[in-house]
């Protein structure tokens, strides 16, 4: 069972006995209230893919063939966006990758009939495979769409199916599925902390996307802790960073950067797509 | 001008019942072709449950299509009964008794329907007792009552089962009625046991009475609720073309719309499919016709709101989700089809008397409102899943499969097939209500003019 | 009290074609009262015309004012046209009264003129004149506020005329121009038939036009004003609170009547009380129901910007007001009109009715100050909320004075203008009669076309 499994596990049996309130995070073990959370900059993002390559071994996501991605049911949980800016022939290609932004204020949590969808006291935006039924309303109220339904129940031919990662779940068909900031991964590393008797250090956590970034445009880290690097980087370069959407007011986990253009006229609103009205 | 029906008890009784212990060859082939096609949607629905969703024309991000869509457009038709029964018994509306029971037999088959659609396109259907009813006791997880979801089937049922006990109120003198003239003993304990004793005495008489005024005020509050919260599903999100404040209101008065012009259509049917040329008149459909330029009317003016309202704030999502409905190809033909059938061509003709009590017409003009209504709903729900987000990367696309249009014509036939059983095994017209009617009925002379006129307690 | 059915087929037209005393009877005291009320009205108007032209936060009360006249006086005229469009029997001894409010409202077209002259130019805020600028919203919204108003006199006059006009031979020796305005009345058959057309169609004409106009007046003079505020149901809310409160308002003039004149009072009793609560108690419902689809939607969806908007006339700024209009035109009139004893006599269910009209003033308040003393209506969010204006004591003076104007008004014009409609009473006792069916006594009433 996947680990977001046990997440709702251990919360439904703090909810079930009558009269006892929810733990804090505090209780559960998160003193200093841990909000995963990623920076992006978009100076370095190359549109390589490495990131959608990485996600899709470590996360056991089903092969995107050329039929799935004609009829737009390919599931891709971090996905780069390319925007072509100007004219032929001077036009440029711009990236922005977008995954799950596991906002604060998550408009997929609240219109899940189930609770298959909630949000976890570490900031992670967590999908219970077990209790989703499949409604898509979740994915319908994500403003990012990042969210992706299986129309079917995924196939590996041989010898495929021996690179599946045995701790990640593999979705059946009915279900949603989206980025979990490799929560497993997450987990492990808690786990070794604790054994050891320590806390976890800065940067300990990598998902695979942000391992597998050749130029480290991805940085994941604890938004919630001032010395973290990345979240040194986005403190400095507050001229720069921006939240996808900001004006749906979603509170997202991801803080972006935006792109240095030397060639760039002093435009401001220059990336027309991920423009937020200020 | 309205004629009270001129009939004795005797022929009212024999013509009223009727249907209800006769067997025409229409009534097989009928039935036959449209279990036929509900064969075919079962197929379909096994194959959903074995392989998936796949078959649906669904991709990314486009997760509601066309049984949404159809969920909503019966939901809407199901308005039509608690509309023309409760709020025209409360007005005491004398046209209203021959219209009543076939409108609230529709609310219930057409309800009925419509609960299916929501559970055939979840993902799992086989789990959705997680979201319609809270029977996890041991891990204490339960609905998310948070979620419109969980608003949806509790509004849902409360009003088929006050719609159910409404109908069987209302329906106990005629199931009386049914015992008395059964042909068989069979049909006649059956008929019994469903009149529960109804004998007519004025205690009985009273109390019927009663709980059938209560019942009509208690259902109208849950009646707005209903549409309310189904235009909730989609107005709470902050999805673009979704997100307005006006949806509730806008989804009531057009769920009452296509209601009652379902409403005509049915009875103009029933008058020549059962012989009732006696009992439903000219001009009974003239009074629906001119309810009907209102509350299309009220209906234009909600829409215009929600356009006006949607530019409004000049969001450039909330412009493309609009660009996409009104403008963009395959869109533009649809919008189009839209407004000309729900109000252009309609209500324009309705403003004639002549077409207003014109069977031929009047069944015409109210097809291709609900054809309308139809792909209104079709238009609200698919074009702003397709223009989501400012992301332009994700903008999606969507286009029904066959098995979309199989589960959706299906759907009409569940419906007709339900109407057809119900008036094949209980008295679809109120006979009781209609002979009430004609006790009330009167003429006040004023003049030389001699006005027809009803009683009042 | 008598039989309204028998005391309307004798209510008889005497000289000056006037039914029988059926004018309002007040005393001098009352008289002045008003007198003084209108007079303060002009003066403070004038006052604010001299000080304050052009600046539009001084306006944001008058306003108020205007929104109040367009939801009281406006709105009760529709009782009167809806209900012959619905052959409401039980309205008949009323309809002259609603309609007599269309005089009264002519008032809101005095604050639109200045009102107007303070807003700030459309562009660079929400407005639901997109490009369209030729004249928009100064001209526009004085046009559909003047044709609705044009409209409602019209009906006034139409529906008033058979009383007014007395004897054929009384209308034939006047002079032209006076025959004309009497529309050559002789109660021919044709000119019933043409009069009875013409009520019906421009009733519906009004019904929509008071729809029409209290979108553009909501949006020009409140939502376009608070960036972010962005509400399609918003105009129907304000209709719907109208019609609300034009209700309460003829039930609580009706209740006057009884009260003030005698003669008037003995055609209006607790059966009106009875037909008009069931249909307040409709109304109040649909305050909730209308305010709920709003606040519930922009709540859930969370958006910023709105949010915003609704902390400004909901939650934080205008929160007492909010509470205020919550208590008086929802939770007090509900949980009073649910009983029959309160429905059923015209003097408690005045009672209500004032209530509900004091708490329109404070609905008006929360949602129509803050937008027009906003001092920054550009832009599509607020980054700030602004802080809450409250009236100074010129304003307070403005909001009686002209709310006593009003009142001198209708006044004034229920002196001049029967207030029963003697022919539709007739017409209404003809077509309603008493008969003994099985043991118990019944009223069978007529419906003609």
């Amino acid at each position: 069972m996947s680990s977001s499994a046990n997440e709702a596990a251990s919360r439904a049996s703090a909810v079930s006995s009558m009269g006892q309130t929810i733990p804090t995070d505090a209780e559960v073990g998160h003193p200093e209230g841990v909000r995963w959370g990623m920076v992006v900059d978009l100076d370095r993002c190359t549109g390589c893919q490495a990131c959608v390559v990485a996600c899709q071994a470590e996360n056991n996501i089903a092969l995107n063939e050329e039929q799935r991605v004609l009829e737009r049911r390919a599931k891709t949980w971090i996905r780069i966006e390319r925007y072509w800016e100007g004219e032929f022939p001077n036009a440029k290609a711009r990236f922005i990758p977008v995954l799950c932004q596991h906002c604060g204020n998550a408009p997929c949590e609240t219109v899940c009939p189930v609770w298959a969808t909630y949000h976890n006291n570490e900031g992670l935006n967590v999908q219970v495979y077990n209790r989703c039924i499949g409604t898509r309303f979740c994915a319908n109220g994500c403003p990012y769409s990042v969210r992706y339904f299986n129309f079917w129940n995924p196939e590996w031919p041989e010898p495929m199916n021996n690179q599946l990662n045995p701790d990640v779940t593999v979705r059946t068909k009915g279900i949603i599925e989206k980025c979990t900031f490799c929560i497993q991964r997450i987990n492990r590393v808690q786990v070794t902390a604790k054994t050891e008797g320590r806390e976890i250090r800065s940067g300990e956590v990598q998902p695979a996307c942000a391992q597998s970034c050749p130029t480290s445009a991805l940085v994941f880290c604890d938004l919630n802790d001032p010395e973290s690097a990345p979240a040194q980087l986005a403190e400095a370069e507050a001229g720069r960073s921006y939240t996808l959407l900001e004006h749906f007011g979603t509170d997202p986990g991801i803080i972006y950067l935006k792109k240095v253009d030397p060639h760039a006229e002093l435009e401001e609103d220059s990336h027309a797509p991920v423009e937020t009205h200020a | 001008m309205q004629e009270p029906v001129v009939a004795d008890t005797k022929t009212s009784n024999r013509e009223l019942l009727d249907f209800v212990f006769a067997w025409p060859a229409w009534f097989f082939a009928v039935g036959g072709a449209l279990n036929g096609l509900l064969v075919a949607a079962f197929v379909v629905v096994i194959l959903m449950l074995m392989f998936g969703l796949q078959f649906l024309g669904y991709s990314h991000p486009v997760y509601w299509g066309f049984l949404i869509v159809n969920f909503v457009f019966w939901i809407g038709v199901s308005h039509a009964g608690i509309m023309v029964s409760a709020i025209l018994r409360l007005t005491q509306a004398e046209w209203r008794r021959p219209v009543t029971r076939a409108a609230e037999v529709l609310t219930i088959f057409s309800l009925l329907t419509a609960v299916q659609f929501p559970l055939i396109h979840s993902g799992r259907p086989w789990r959705t007792m997680y979201w319609t009813f809270p029977y996890d006791w041991n891990r204490g997880a339960w609905p998310n009552p948070r979620s419109p979801l969980v608003w949806d089937p509790s509004a849902i049922f409360t009003y088929l089962t006050s719609t159910i006990l409404f109908v069987y109120v209302a329906l106990l003198p005629d199931l009386a009625l049914a015992r008395d003239r059964a042909p068989n003993p069979v049909s006649r304990a059956i008929y019994g046991v469903l009149a529960m004793g109804f004998r007519g005495t004025t205690r009985q008489w009273r109390i019927q009475t009663v709980a059938g005024l209560l019942l009509s005020a208690i259902i109208l509050p849950i009646f707005v609720s209903v549409h309310s919260i189904v235009s909730w599903d989609f107005a709470v999100t902050s999805v673009p073309g979704w997100h307005n404040t006006i949806f509730a209101p806008y989804f009531v008065i057009g769920a009452v719309h296509s209601g009652v012009s379902a409403v005509v259509t049915v009875m103009i049917v029933m008058r020549y499919a059962f012989g009732l040329k006696r009992f439903i008149t000219r001009d009974h459909i003239d009074s629906l016709a001119r309810l009907l330029i209102v509350v299309a009317t009220v209906w234009l003016f909600f829409f215009l709101l929600d356009f006006f309202f949607g530019l409004y704030g000049t969001e450039p999502a909330e412009v493309d989700t609009w660009q996409r409905r009104l403008v963009e190809p395959p869109w533009v033909v649809i919008a189009i089809t839209f407004i000309i059938c729900a109000y252009i061509i309609p209500v324009p003709m309705w403003m004639f008397r002549a077409v207003r009590r014109n069977f031929f017409w009047m069944f015409v003009t109210t097809i291709l409102v609900n054809v309308g209504m139809w792909l209104e709903r079709y238009m609200v729900v698919v074009p702003a899943l397709e223009r989501k987000s400012g992301l332009t990367f994700t903008y999606g696309d969507y286009a029904p499969s066959l098995s979309e249009f199989i589960l959706v014509a299906a759907s009409f036939a569940l419906v007709i097939l339900g109407f057809l059983t119900f008036s094949k095994l209980l008295p679809i017209m109120p006979a009781a209500d209609i002979k009430e009617g004609q006790i009330l009925a009167d003429r006040i002379r004023v003049g030389r003019a001699n006005v027809p006129a009803a009683m009042r307690e | 009290m008598i039989a309204p059915e028998a005391a309307g087929l004798k209510l008889s037209l005497r000289p000056p074609y006037r039914p029988q005393a059926l004018s309002i009877s007040l005393n001098h005291a009352g008289i002045a009262l008003l007198a003084a009320l209108g007079v303060l009205g002009i003066v403070v108007y004038v006052i604010k015309l001299i000080t304050a032209w052009g600046d539009r936060a001084e306006w944001a009360y008058p306003t108020v004012v205007l929104m109040f006249i367009l939801s009281t006086a406006t709105a009760a005229p529709l009782i009167a046209y809806a209900s012959r469009m619905a052959k409401g029997y039980w309205a008949l001894p009323l309809r002259r009264v609603a309609a007599l409010y269309a005089v009264p409202s002519l008032l809101s077209f005095v604050l639109l003129i200045p009102i107007m002259a303070s807003l700030p130019p459309l562009d660079g805020r929400s407005t639901l004149w997109f490009e369209f600028r030729a004249g928009a919203p100064f001209l526009t919204d004085a046009l559909a506020l003047a044709i609705l108003l044009l409209t409602g006199m019209a009906l006034l006059w139409f529906s008033a005329v058979p009383d007014l006009a007395g004897p054929p031979s009384r209308v034939r020796a006047m002079g032209r121009w006076q025959r004309l305005l009497y529309l050559n009345w002789a109660g021919t058959a044709r000119q019933w038939k043409v009069l009875r057309a013409a009520n019906l169609a421009l009733g519906a004409f009004y019904l929509m036009g008071y729809a029409f106009v209290h979108m553009l007046l909501t949006t020009d003079l409140g939502q376009s004003l608070l960036p972010g505020w962005r509400s399609g149901i918003f105009p129907v809310y304000s209709a719907v609170t109208g019609i609300q409160a034009g209700i309460a308002i003829t039930l609580l003039t009706a209740a006057l009547m009884r009260r003030f004149s005698p003669e008037a009072g003995r055609f209006i009793g607790d059966e009106q009380a009875a037909a008009l609560g069931k249909i307040l108690v409709a109304a109040t419902l649909m305050w909730f129901y209308f305010f709920w689809s709003d606040f519930l939607l922009i709540w859930y969806a969370r958006l910023p910007s709105e949010v915003a908007a609704m902390q400004v006339t909901v939650a934080i700024t205008y929160i007492l007001p909010f509470a205020l209009t919550g208590v008086l035109m929802f939770a007090l009139p509900l949980a009073l009109l649910i009983f029959n004893r309160v429905r059923q006599s015209l003097s408690l269910i005045s009672g209500v009715s004032a209530m509900i009209v004091v708490g329109l003033l404070f609905d008006r308040i929360r949602f129509f100050v803050a937008p027009m003393a906003n001092p920054s209506p550009f832009g599509h969010a607020m980054t700030e909320l602004p802080a809450p204006y409250w009236p100074n004591a010129l304003d307070v003076l403005f909001v009686i004075g002209f709310i006593g104007l009003m009142i001198a008004v209708f006044v004034y014009a229920a002196s001049r203008i029967p207030v029963l409609n003697g022919w539709e009473m007739r017409q209404g006792a003809m077509l309603r009669k008493e008969r003994t069916f099985m043991k118990t006594h019944v009223y069978v009433i007529g419906k003609p076309d």
